[in-house]
């Protein structure tokens, strides 16, 4: 297992992963948007705008979510938070990250 | 020597025609207007800055994000008040009723015009519905600089001006779409860079209120 960082602009989440979804965290994020903003999959990260137009409304609790129920099969292994929504010091910015 | 005339005339044209493409040109100008920025924490002083704080502390990070704004409005010879309000709260955390503090403060002094520079992928309807109810203050957004644009709050919301730069990115009919986020910025002492959609914004709202 692995750490990486979902990191939100400001703030991040630190979650540990099994080490293919670290090593191919990229490919990983792909799919994960396209799942997310696939308006045919009734998930429950969407949202209307004012205007009443669908939008998306998200944040760490999808992806790691998504992960442990459409991509990790081994139970032992699911993806889970270490810390959530903190300021992630310069070191922790150099692991494996995904800018959201 | 006709043939090395043109050619010089060819590769300046060539020259310009690629810094104008990759770059955006901002040249200095009076504004005196009144202006808000809500922000991620400020490490260094300014003798135009009006500030909030919060109690978070941050020693890490030399010159922060709200630091390099500062710097890019005082280098346009921006040379009134800014009234800041930090949006980051005493867990190091930014959350809506953070910014909304932050708007209610700025109406409270006054501020018709508000910058942020945030962005988040969690839409909350309490700071969309404030930002729609008190349209006589402009709320002025940038888009996140990478090219995930699933979701971006603030700059998503209705009745929100926001500017970016990607071409991915669907931009409301109020908003600013540029060409490019790398700025040059040239004023009385020489030339300055700046990269990232939150100077886009800055920007955004000086020129407009210049243009009224």
């Amino acid at each position: 297992m692995k750490n990486i960082l979902l990191y939100w602009g400001w703030d991040a989440d630190l979650i540990m992963v099994p080490n293919f979804i670290a090593d191919n965290l990229s490919m990983y994020q792909k799919k994960f948007d396209k799942w997310i903003s696939n308006t045919n999959n009734n998930h429950e990260y969407w949202a209307k705008d004012s205007e009443g137009e669908l939008a998306l409304s998200f944040n760490g609790e999808a992806f790691v979510k998504w992960l442990n129920e459409n991509i990790i099969e081994n139970v032992n292994e699911k993806a889970s938070f270490i810390k959530k929504e903190y300021v992630p010091s310069k070191e922790d910015m150099n692991l494996p990250r995904i800018n959201f | 020597m006709k043939k090395k005339i043109l050619l010089t005339i060819f590769l300046v044209l060539l020259l310009s025609f690629y810094l104008m493409n990759e770059f955006l040109f901002i040249f200095s100008y009076k504004y005196n207007g009144k202006i808000g920025i809500i922000d991620t924490y400020i490490n260094n002083t300014y003798d135009n800055l009006i500030i909030y704080e919060s109690e978070y502390k941050n020693n890490e990070y030399k010159e922060t994000h709200g630091d390099s704004l500062i710097s890019f409005l005082n280098s346009l010879e921006y040379n009134n008040e800014i009234y800041y309000y930090e949006a980051v709260n005493e867990d190091g955390k930014i959350k809506s009723e953070n910014i909304i503090a932050g708007l209610e403060w700025m109406k409270k002094n006054n501020v018709p015009r508000v910058n942020i520079s945030l962005s988040s992928k969690y839409k909350t309807d309490e700071l969309e519905t404030w930002i729609k109810e008190n349209n006589d203050m402009t709320v002025y957004c940038s888009y996140n600089n990478k090219l995930n644009s699933l979701a971006d709050y603030p700059a998503m919301y209705s009745g929100v001006i926001a500017s970016g730069s990607d071409n991915k990115i669907k931009y409301k009919d109020i908003d600013m779409h540029y060409d490019s986020n790398k700025i040059i910025l040239i004023n009385k002492n020489g030339l300055k860079f700046f990269e990232g959609n939150s100077f886009l914004s800055l920007y955004t709202m000086l020129d407009k209120e210049n243009n009224k």
